[in-house]
């Protein structure tokens, strides 16, 4: 194992950070900056040729909140001033006063918050991997992802094929005037796609690998190709899916969007504040099946969505939103946890430094059940087995929930029959489906290729999953 | 940075080609909670975008490899050398065959400056605001908005001369509206782009989403209902029209995952004559409102106005120029906009007989790739052919292979989202699962 290299701009940058904080204190009720120096390596073997790039989530820059009256503005910026720690840092307090002045004036009726928290911390982390992809050859990623794509390709029927690999470095610094935080960790995600066609029906499907994982990841994705490969090919044959109200059984992936659109974003405290989350008045009571447990997190479990320490400068805590079918928590942003008079939980988070940080969900999962996913088929007298997660989408005020899977298998008599449906549209009535779930299965996965946008935009890097979940949806 | 870089790339040496695009953003944001001003923010940054490519040969076949990473305004000249360093090397690793980056050419078309210009984005979003809570609608109310306001200056220069400019005004806001009926409290969630100071068209289009989230409040559960029309309107038209844009593009082309073949029907080998309305699509730089107007690509080509289907016949295809010299055909640009020409139904033809309107779905989702598309139904209108009346839940589902034939579209033209084409879409063969 090999410990991620943080970020040398922003170990420069402590300094001069510290010092405009120093100098904006006695001027505010509340005064942060956080500091982002997200690196990225982004390689894709697509038909007929390879490319090196970055992912989506490379950034560097600063925000600075300020809080005066109550009022809360915020500048994001991406340079700095030049000179020594002192000087620039005197400048850039004055840049940054300069500009958030005016926003407290904006608008003519504002929100007033109570002063925000500034408790003292000190902490740092480095994470580990097994293989810093960022000290790899390129040529030898490429050609590992050229060779996923050249053996979908050799499949008859498959009419187009890549794979793709991110490796991302993620470096933050949050100063404010009693807090001084650091954290540098790797996550990579990588995926092969592939489009087979028949005539005039197309299909697609995937495969995906996510972690705070180095290039290690490649070894997974590899592993992936050939059941890839032969899934592309059984989806052509792929039939549409009588509309109905169906048993059905939710694989780790599908089972763990579930549990993000249909009660993560529910939950997110903000949505609590802006009185559109149907879930505030049903706090200590059931939601679900009595068998239902389900936590948010970026701390307690490994994936995508861990860290040390949010956007607001608030520590990892794992929060449990469902206990045995009761709903017990919010997860919250540092505002959203002073309206609900609660302590922030550590899911503040943003796109980028120069986005808005909202309430978000982090790890999401079901804990596993006591059941093998045999067990669980074999008690399915007539549904479908739903897997390989496409989208998903939330509807906290009236909880209603979307979910498309790419593949769904029937089962008959407690047995697959072979019946394939391409595309599955899932809909239903959230405390409806999560009353339905009936059996849970002991295995354990999460999932973090995806990411997550809140509303239209804002998308932040979550992961999600459990066990297989037994419950009942309408599918068409 | 322009001059570091160039310095940098020259020390570098071994890079045939390279291109830098260059963003400059000064941008204002206000989110509200209710009519309340619940945070105001600033937003200036400046970025840059390096594409190095690198040139090989074997067997007399010339090879050409490209890596593009992000430079930061605060990176320094040690930084500066490791980055372009890293991608070159990383370039040299692929062997794709080669192409050469465009050459520079004076804009094909001007698209107007936004009437933003001259004023701040703090200044010009005041105005906004109030046009966007002007709307009164009895019971239905905004319960929470974001708007933003950004003027961004766009640069990008390659190594074959190319130096092309322009500043686009970009307004965005995200809305949750909401009401209260028998079905107790609902709401919808919607968005607009903007790029002009339209104070009636910005209120217009929360007064719509007010009166909607009105109906959703009446609304009745979705029955199942087979064989029904669909109709799909507003933006969802121009995604359903937006799936021939997507794939008569030249990356999807040569990556054999698009369906459609230049020269022959769009709308597949069983269309009838007569059984539908002949696609006309055109690629557009610009459209009056939309931030996506530019007169030049992501590569700096001049953008004009191809014609990419005609008579139902794909004509042209657009995309970055490396796909289209890769394909043998002319490199029109990669447009972002598209228009689509009237279709032979009235607004009230089109919705003559019975049908399903989905004006609020909870994702609508068109798999680009195999065509399939649905949604789960937040807000629609069922007509029985006699009377309409709103339905909530459930979802619909289908696919454009088994409807590109049968296509219907209305008359009436007006701009939705990246395109300016038929307000309305019908699509005769989906599933409908109830609520």
């Amino acid at each position: 194992m090999t410990d991620c290299v943080p970020s040398a701009f922003l170990r420069a940058s402590a300094e001069t950070l510290a010092e405009a904080v120093r100098r904006l204190e006695s001027g505010y009720q509340y005064i942060s900056i956080l500091g982002t120096d997200d690196s990225g390596l982004s390689f894709r073997a697509a038909p007929g040729e390879t490319i090196a790039s970055e992912p989506f989530w490379v950034q560097r820059g600063f925000v600075a909140r300020a809080q005066r009256g109550g009022r809360i503005a915020e500048y994001a910026f991406n340079t700095l001033p030049g000179g020594d720690p002192a000087s620039a840092g005197l400048a850039l307090a004055e840049r940054i006063a300069a500009v958030v002045e005016p926003l407290f004036e904006a608008g003519q009726e504002a929100r007033a918050y109570a002063p925000l928290a500034d408790e003292p911390a000190k902490v740092e982390h480095r994470g580990r991997v097994e293989k810093d992809a960022f000290a790899a050859a390129p040529g030898e990623i490429l050609s590992r992802l050229a060779a996923c794509r050249d053996k979908l390709l050799a499949a008859e029927g498959i009419a187009s094929a890549q794979a793709r690999a991110d490796f991302v470095r993620v470096s933050r610094i949050f100063a404010t005037p009693h807090r001084n935080l650091f954290q540098t960790f790797d996550w990579a995600q990588a995926y092969a796609f592939g489009v087979a066609r028949r005539g005039n029906v197309a299909k697609n499907s995937y495969r995906a690998r996510s972690g705070l994982l180095g290039l290690e990841i490649l070894d997974l994705l590899e592993a992936d190709i050939p059941e890839l490969a032969g899934e592309l090919l059984e989806l052509l044959r792929a039939q549409r899916i009588a509309p109905g109200v169906y048993d059905v059984i939710l694989d780790p992936d599908v089972a763990g969007t579930l549990a993000h659109e249909a009660f993560g974003h529910g939950v997110e405290a903000d949505m609590f504040v802006k009185g559109r989350a149907r879930a505030a008045e049903y706090v200590g009571k059931s939601v679900a099946s009595g068998i239902v447990d389900m936590f948010d997190g970026a701390a307690g479990v490994s994936q995508t969505g861990s860290f040390l320490f949010d956007d607001e400068g608030n520590l990892a805590r794992k929060t449990a939103v469902i206990e045995k079918g009761i709903l017990r928590s919010t997860i919250a942003d540092a505002l959203s946890a002073q309206v609900l008079n609660m302590a922030p939980t550590g899911n503040g988070r943003r796109q980028a430094y120069d986005h808005k940080a909202y309430a978000r969900m982090t790890n999401t999962y079901f804990v596993p059940g006591d059941s093998t996913f045999d067990e669980i088929l074999a008690s399915t007298e007539s549904g479908w087995l739903l897997e390989r997660l496409d989208s998903g989408m939330e509807d906290p005020r009236n909880w209603g929930i979307q979910l498309v899977a790419l593949v769904g298998r029937e089962i008959k008599g407690g047995k697959l029959t072979g019946t394939i449906a391409s595309p599955v549209y899932c809909s239903g009535y959230v405390p409806e489906v999560l009353s339905s779930i009936s059996m849970l299965s002991k295995d354990f996965e999460l999932g973090g290729s995806g990411a997550c946008g809140k509303g239209y935009k804002e998308m932040v890097k979550v992961s999600s999953g459990g066990p297989y979940v037994k419950t009942r949806m309408r599918l068409g | 940075m322009f001059a570091a870089l160039r310095t940098a790339i020259a020390a570098r040496g071994g890079i045939a080609d390279w291109m830098i695009t260059e963003t400059v953003k000064s941008g204002s944001e206000r989110y509200f909670i209710g009519t309340k001003t619940d945070m105001s923010r600033s937003v200036e940054s400046r970025d840059y975008r390096l594409t190095v490519y690198v040139d090989g040969e074997k067997n007399g076949t010339r090879f050409r490899g490209e890596a593009s990473a992000s430079i930061h305004p605060t990176a320094s000249a040690r930084e500066l050398a490791a980055i372009i360093d890293r991608a070159a090397f990383a370039a040299s690793m692929s062997r794709n065959p080669w192409y050469e980056l465009p050459e520079p050419r004076p804009a094909l078309v001007t698209v107007p400056m936004s009437r933003f210009e001259g004023t701040s984005p703090a200044a010009g979003m005041n105005a906004v605001a109030e046009a966007l809570f002007s709307p009164e609608h009895g019971r239905s109310r905004i319960n929470s908005l974001e708007l933003f306001l950004s003027r961004i200056e766009r640069r990008v220069i390659n190594s074959r001369g190319v130096d092309a400019g322009w500043t686009v005004w970009s307004g965005y806001s995200e809305y949750t509206i909401e009401a209260t009926g028998k079905n107790g409290a609902v709401e919808l969630t919607d968005d607009l782009r903007f790029s002009d100071p339209d104070y009636e068209r910005l209120a217009a289009e929360l007064s719509a989403a007010l009166e909607a989230v009105s109906a959703r409040a009446e609304a009745e559960p979705t029955p199942t209902i087979f064989e029904v029309p669909l109709v799909l309107s507003r933006k969802h038209a121009a995604e359903t029209l937006g799936w021939f844009m997507t794939n008569l593009s030249s990356p999807r082309l040569f990556a054999k995952s698009s369906p459609l073949v230049l020269g022959e029907s769009v709308h597949g080998p069983e269309a009838r004559q007569g059984g539908y309305d002949p696609l006309e699509l055109t690629a557009e730089p610009a459209i009056h409102g939309s931030p996506l107007s530019a007169p030049f690509d992501g590569e700096g080509t001049p953008l004009g106005r191809p014609v990419c289907a005609s008579l139902g016949v794909a004509k042209a295809i657009i995309g970055p120029s490396r796909y289209a010299q890769y394909l043998g055909i002319p490199a029109l640009g990669d447009h972002k906009l598209f228009s689509v020409g009237p279709g032979s139904r009235s607004p009230q033809t089109l919705r003559g007989g019975p049908y399903l309107e989905v004006v609020y779905f909870s994702d609508f989702v068109l798999d680009p790739d195999s065509g399939d598309f649905g949604g789960e139904i937040r807000l629609a209108w069922y007509s029985d052919g006699r009377s309409r009346r709103p339905v909530t839940g459930g979802s619909v589902s289908g696919a454009m292979m088994e409807n590109r034939a049968l296509l219907r579209y209305s008359d009436r033209i007006e701009a939705n989202g990246p395109m300016r084409g038929p307000e309305a879409v019908l699509l005769p063969r989906v599933s409908v699962a109830g609520a």
